[in-house]
């Protein structure tokens, strides 16, 4: 399958700019993307408006496109990228894009539709859920309850560490059938050696949980090798499906993924857009575009001022960004907020002040930082440092991992009002996952909670209804008492006795017993859930997140405010970049890490950009760059 | 892509006991057997599965779940594996798929759920899913497109569908005709033809210009709608061809019609038959210009108002498109014998009381030389045997004409139960008998009895009643029991499975039946087709008598007068043939019948018409012991009780 001519007349661009909503694509760079039919990539500064020339490719693709059965694919890392460029497609009436034959997605979810599920559907292993969260919340709990490894209590931390990373090994070749019971994993550093008991022990965990279909995302990256491995003509079959590939956020995408990419996809015709100097997960991620790559380096969000600081600390790849010279739009000098070392929080009473006095009342304004969460270590600097109330929205979800958190997520859910019908599987759900764990027979051969309900109607047709009737009542009128914890012995013994005709009334096994172990009472206040985002200060309401959690955002106004991990002080070591102080280029990891982190909270302010650092960081050779630059720079005291 | 096997269980006939599972093989697959043996419902099977293109929507009503004395399923499911998918198609269509030994598979489930409400009224709730056990992807989209299979109903009012007017199937035959796709635009340029779309224009504008017309137009507006309509919203009307509406519109105007030869100056209205011939190649018409289609068509009974000699070309129009480029795979149900006589044995699947039995080789006992004798001889009117309850095999016109009016006689109608006679002529009896064997223990259950002589005549033969022309090489003296039992062992040889073969212990079937105790029938029957000129029946049937009374009192014995009753048959001075028929007719007529003829019989022969009529009963372990205190029948009569078992010593 070739690619249609993609040849634009002048009047076919300016009507694609329209239809965009007033776009320009008469640039160089712009036109060259949108008519190219080979492989290329895309070093996107941010606010260049990369989605949206994304976006109008598509448009332009759809209205060349006349085959049924071969597209387009459009890969992006986040659901968040996904979902603004289906929201910018609906908006033009465009769904047939985001429809059979084409695909739009993470590559995750590629990985997962077109290689690792078809392959596991084979193999016909379960599949309940793919999620590592989930994942590392089962898999502690069987550490936790193992014999082997329980009683090395020593380990324990480190133990736990090696149960959220339990992956299925490379050189294991999975056969149809039920997943081992001890499944090979790959190594990690410090795991014991195969054979010996502690690492089967691992095994026995990672084959368990394959039994009950839960997976980690690494694991249906390794399954994806094993299908085109053992399916030779699978890549030769996606790369007839999609004539043409365009992978956006390509400075996020894994390693793993880009390796996966591309063995499927060699000499294919792959387009990749990103914005290297904006890698922020930079650990297993390294595309760096390719010489001669398209420059789309005139930002739409910012103007000069910040554009120039911007240009000076890309630091990954040197690019020379252009702000945009709409007079109309308000444009405020750049900030550098000084503040004394013990007194952090003034730098946020000067810059609501500045918030206050130049932007307009309901201004989108941000408080920003690279590290947003304590570390431990008492001299590092966190955003919690400069707003004590802050709270990092629920660290890692609580997912549900024993049968008192599904019932009462459950009652929550059935309380707040949602239908019946997901609480009432989700319920289902654990009691099928317990009696399996009990070791029933029949049940270990059974794919899904949907096969268990038949299986338990054709076999056990009274505790299928016993079992109806206590899940409505628990969800209509005892929900408040089933979902506390100190009802739970109680609660699980009506349970137990539904159940007792398919159990014989034997007592629980030892993985049944864990997983219907009493609820922990030191459970973290719902304020710790919820986060504490943002704070009012002088009228002003002020957003807080950590750098990572806005990128591709645009802000009104944004505060980056030092903070520092390992000794490294990130905005000013961004300040010292930028003023020639300290060489971009050949900066160490860290450091590297932190002026990336700058540089993509300094390019999310439409109109007001200012950091903040101690006074006593401010040398007064800095200072005297930072005044050249034309900035202000504003002390802030009690 | 191709259909490879259907599974179905709780949908209709097929309920959780007796599922589907039929596999389908490329090219043409012909679905034989009696009515309400479940042919409907493989097709439909396969239609609600993959769906249908046209307007033959089917939806799955209360009616099509099974129900069993333990009452209605409450689910049912369909399963179809498709394969041979084309490196195209599996680049298509691969999220739908699944991986397995290193090859992509497609697999479609339809699972349905009848519930009831409270008030008793049924609703059914239905999903299609892919993957093994529905782990995949919803069916939906382009796949659901590609999947869809054409299917020809029965019966079919062909003159409607192929008439103009909305929503015609010929008009969205035609649409579909990838050709057809420029004919709905203007045309490229002055140098090409005009397009059905610029003639349709040409036309409107001349009517739109004729005098006429315009005449109308006005006076409608002038006269009438101008009186009718408020200041200032003026409604004006225009006499058109609507020339402007869409391609389908003009479509629709189309209609396809037979021509007489030599042509009339009136259009002629054609039979049925002829217009349903012209629907079915619309149809395939259209299954062979496509490609975006998997190419499966279903056709039900295409015999209806056929007449024989069309329903065997229609059947080599069918076969001779199978071998072209882009050949679909074909489901046909039938009950024309004329049909399944005019394919391939292999492509045969008989449809039994919900169960299938393909006559594929490898499934049959048939060997490759079975085949091709079979290909060669079993023409139409031996085909009648696929649809048969029960089937007595005979070698000769005789029993032929004879096995009916006997069995009737006995109180065991053929044709009341659906048994056929099926002559073989002179060679191939155990050919056919195979045809019902399974190779893997699985047979069609339909009693299949071979009716044969072992072929040795008495002494008597040898004696000088008969001229010495006549006489026999070898008679009953001349074997020992060894080589009497060996010779009946060759003809019972074929038995195993459904199949029983039936030996006349004696020489032929008039001989033993005048031996028996029919003497005085067989002879007046022989009599009778002699026919002597000037004398009637009766005293052709009074002589007849007269002449056995007459060797009676001479001393002769039973053997002795059956020889002499046969003699002018193995002469050949009367036919056999007519003798038999004059004999079916006198039993008929005359009788004896019931419990007297049955005494009269040769056993085998009583034996061989109670297995053919006794429906078989699919146990498979062996003969049940009787019950205690029961009478049990004689031997002789027939007993419509019990049933027969065809595993070993069933019968007996």
């Amino acid at each position: 399958m070739t690619l249609p001519d993609l040849h634009l007349e002048e009047a076919e661009l300016d009507a694609l700019g329209q239809q965009l909503g007033g776009c320009d694509f008469r640039g160089a760079p712009q036109r060259t993307f949108l008519t190219a039919s080979s492989s290329c990539d895309v070093q996107a500064a941010p606010g260049s408006g990369k989605t949206t020339l994304l976006v109008a490719k598509l448009l332009h693709l759809h209205r060349r496109w006349t085959n049924k059965h071969s597209g387009i694919c459009v890969l992006s890392h986040t659901n968040a990228a996904r979902r603004e460029v289906e929201a910018k497609l609906g908006t033009i009436a465009l769904s047939g894009m985001a429809a059979h034959p084409h695909f739009v997605g993470t590559v995750t979810s590629f990985v997962h539709r077109f290689l690792a599920l078809p392959y596991l559907r084979g193999l016909r292993w379960p599949v309940n859920k793919i999620d590592n969260d989930h994942f590392d919340a089962l898999a502690t709990r069987l550490v936790a309850s193992d014999p082997d490894l329980s009683r090395q209590w020593r380990r324990k931390r480190q133990f736990e560490g090696f149960a959220k990373r339990l992956t299925i090994s490379g050189e294991f070749s999975p056969g149809p059938g039920l997943p081992p019971a001890r499944c090979p994993i790959r190594d990690l550093a410090k795991l014991p050696r195969p054979g010996t008991k502690t690492r089967n022990a691992f095994e026995r965990v990672k084959g368990a949980l394959l039994r009950e279909g839960i997976y980690r995302y690494d694991d249906l990256t390794v399954l994806a090798h094993k299908a085109l491995d053992g399916c030779p003509e699978l890549a030769a079959h996606i790369r007839r499906r999609f004539a043409l590939i365009l992978l956006d956020e390509a400075q996020d995408t894994s390693d793993s993924h880009h390796s996966l990419l591309d063995r499927i996809f060699d000499g294919h015709v792959i387009q990749r857009l990103g914005d290297c100097n904006q890698t922020l997960y930079d650990s297993d991620a390294s595309w760096v575009p390719v010489k001669g790559a398209i420059d789309l380096g005139t930002s739409r969000r910012f103007q000069q001022p910040v554009a120039e600081f911007a240009s000076r600390i890309t630091a990954r790849r040197p690019q020379v960004i252009a702000g945009h010279d709409r007079r109309d739009e308000l444009s405020l000098r750049p900030t550098l907020i000084t503040f004394p070392k013990d007194s952090p929080h003034l730098a946020l009473s000067s810059y609501s002040g500045i918030v206050d006095e130049e932007l307009p009342r309901d201004a989108d304004a941000w408080v920003v930082s690279w590290v947003h969460r304590p570390t431990g270590s008492k001299s590092a600097v966190s955003l919690q440092t400069y707003a004590p109330t802050y709270r990092p929205p629920s660290g890692p979800r609580r997912s549900s991992n024993t049968f008192f958190d599904v019932v009462s997520a459950a009652c929550h859910n059935a309380q707040a009002g949602a239908s019946l019908g997901g609480p009432a599987g989700s319920i289902r759900r654990a009691v099928f996952r317990l009696l399996r764990r009990q070791g029933l027979d029949g049940l270990a051969e059974l794919k899904s909670t949907w096969g268990f309900r038949r299986w338990l109607r054709a076999n056990a047709p009274k505790v299928s209804q016993d079992l109806d009737e206590l899940m409505v009542a628990i969800l209509t009128t005892d929900s408040a008492q089933f979902a506390q914890a100190d009802k739970w012995d109680e609660n699980s013994a009506r349970l137990l006795a539904v159940l007792a005709p398919l159990t014989g009334g034997a007592a629980l096994t030892r993985s049944a017993r864990s997983f219907m172990a009493r609820p922990d009472a030191s459970g973290s206040s719902a304020q710790d859930v919820l986060g504490v985002q943002h704070l009012d200060h002088r009228g002003v309401r002020l957003n807080l997140g950590s750098i990572a959690s806005v990128k591709g955002r645009t802000h009104d106004a944004t505060l980056v405010v030092q903070t520092t991990m390992s000794g490294v002080r990130d905005v000013k070591t961004a300040l010292e970049v930028a003023a020639g102080i300290r060489r971009r280029n050949g900066l160490g990891t860290n450091l590297l890490r932190a002026v990336t982190n700058v540089f993509v909270g300094a390019t999310r302010p439409r109109h007001l950009l200012c950091l903040a650092l101690p006074g006593s960081d401010l040398t007064s050779k800095l200072r005297a760059r930072v005044l050249a630059w034309n900035w202000r720079v504003v002390e802030s005291s009690e | 892509m191709r259909l490879v096997h259907v599974r179905a269980t709780g949908f209709r006939c097929f309920d959780s006991a007796h599922p589907l599972d039929i596999a389908v093989r490329p090219g043409l697959n012909v679905i034989v057997g009696e009515n309400d043996a479940g042919k409907t419902a493989i097709v439909d099977a396969i239609r609600l599965a993959l769906g249908t293109r046209g307007d033959s929507l089917r939806r799955l009503t209360e009616e099509d779940f099974s129900v069993t004395p333990d009452g209605q399923a409450a689910e049912l499911c369909i399963s179809c594996t498709l394969g041979d998918l084309t490196p195209f198609e599996q680049a298509a269509f691969l999220e739908w798929c699944v991986i397995e030994d290193g090859t992509l598979k497609l697999r479609v489930h339809l699972r349905a759920h009848l519930k009831k409400t409270a008030t008793g009224k049924a609703r059914v709730w239905w999903e299609r899913k892919t993957g093994t056990e529905e782990s995949g992807l919803t069916v939906e989209g382009h796949l659901r497109e590609y999947l869809r299979a054409t299917y020809l109903r029965p019966l079919r009012d062909a003159e409607r569908e192929l008439s103009p007017g909305r929503r015609s199937r010929l008009a969205q035959i035609l649409a579909a005709l990838p050709e057809m796709l420029k004919e709905g635009a203007p045309r490229e340029s002055e140098e090409h033809p005009l397009t059905l779309m610029d003639i349709l224009k040409e036309a409107d504008d001349a009517v739109t210009e004729n005098a006429t017309v315009q005449g109308v137009e006005k006076r409608v507006n002038d006269d009438y709608l101008s009186k009718l309509t408020f200041e200032g919203e003026p409604v004006r009307a225009g006499l058109t061809l609507g020339a402007e509406s869409t391609m389908v519109r003009l479509l629709e105007r189309l209609e396809l019609v037979l021509h007489s030869n030599p042509p009339l100056p009136t259009r002629v209205r054609r039979g049925l038959g002829m217009n349903n011939a012209l629907f079915m190649a619309a149809e395939l018409l259209l299954l062979q210009s496509e490609h975006h289609s998997m190419g499966t068509l279903l056709i039900e009974e295409p015999e209806a108002h056929l007449h024989p000699q069309l329903q065997a070309r229609f059947m080599q129009m069918l076969m001779e498109r199978l071998t072209s480029e882009n050949a679909p795979q074909v489901v046909v149900t039938t009950h024309s014998p004329l049909l399944s006589a005019n394919v391939d044995l292999n492509d045969i699947v008989i449809c039994r009381r919900a169960s299938t039995y393909p006559l594929t080789s490898g499934a049959t006992a048939l060997d490759a030389d079975d085949y091709a004798f079979l290909r060669r001889f079993l023409d139409a009117t031996k085909a009648n045997l696929f649809f048969a309850r029960g089937i007595a095999l005979v070698e000769g016109d005789a029993e032929n004409l004879l096995l009916p009016a006997v069995a009737k006689a006995l109180g065991r109608d053929f044709a009341a139960n659906g048994v056929s006679v099926v002559n073989v002529g002179h060679t191939g009896l155990f050919r056919y008998a195979r045809i019902f064997q399974g190779s893997n223990g699985i047979h069609v259950p339909v009693p299949v009895a071979c009716i044969g002589d072992r072929d040795i005549p008495p002494n008597v033969a040898k004696s000088d009643l008969y001229p010495q022309k006549q006489q026999p090489k070898r008679t009953e003296e001349d074997y020992t029991d060894e080589q009497k039992a060996a010779k009946e062992d060759s003809v019972r040889k074929p038995e195993g499975g459904p199949v029983k073969v039936f030996v006349s212990p004696g020489w032929t079937l008039e001989y033993d039946l005048a031996a028996g105790g029919l003497a005085e029938r067989v002879h007046q029957a022989a009599w009778l087709a002699r026919a002597s000129a000037g004398k009637s029946r009766e005293e052709l049937m009074n002589q007849a008598t007269e002449e056995i009374a007459a060797w009676s009192a001479e001393g002769k014995c039973n053997e002795t007068i059956a020889a002499l009753i046969y003699l002018p048959m193995k002469k050949g001075t009367v036919s056999k043939a007519i003798v038999a028929e004059q004999l079916a007719h006198l039993i008929d007529t005359v009788g004896p019948s019931g419990e007297a003829l049955a005494a009269k019989l040769p056993k085998y022969l009583v034996d061989a018409i109670r297995y053919v009529t006794t429906p078989l009963s699919a146990a498979p372990s062996g003969p049940s012991d009787p019950v205690p205190g029961a009478v049990a029948p004689p031997a002789h009569l027939p007993d419509a009780s019990m049933p027969n078992v065809y595993q070993e010593g069933g019968i007996e």
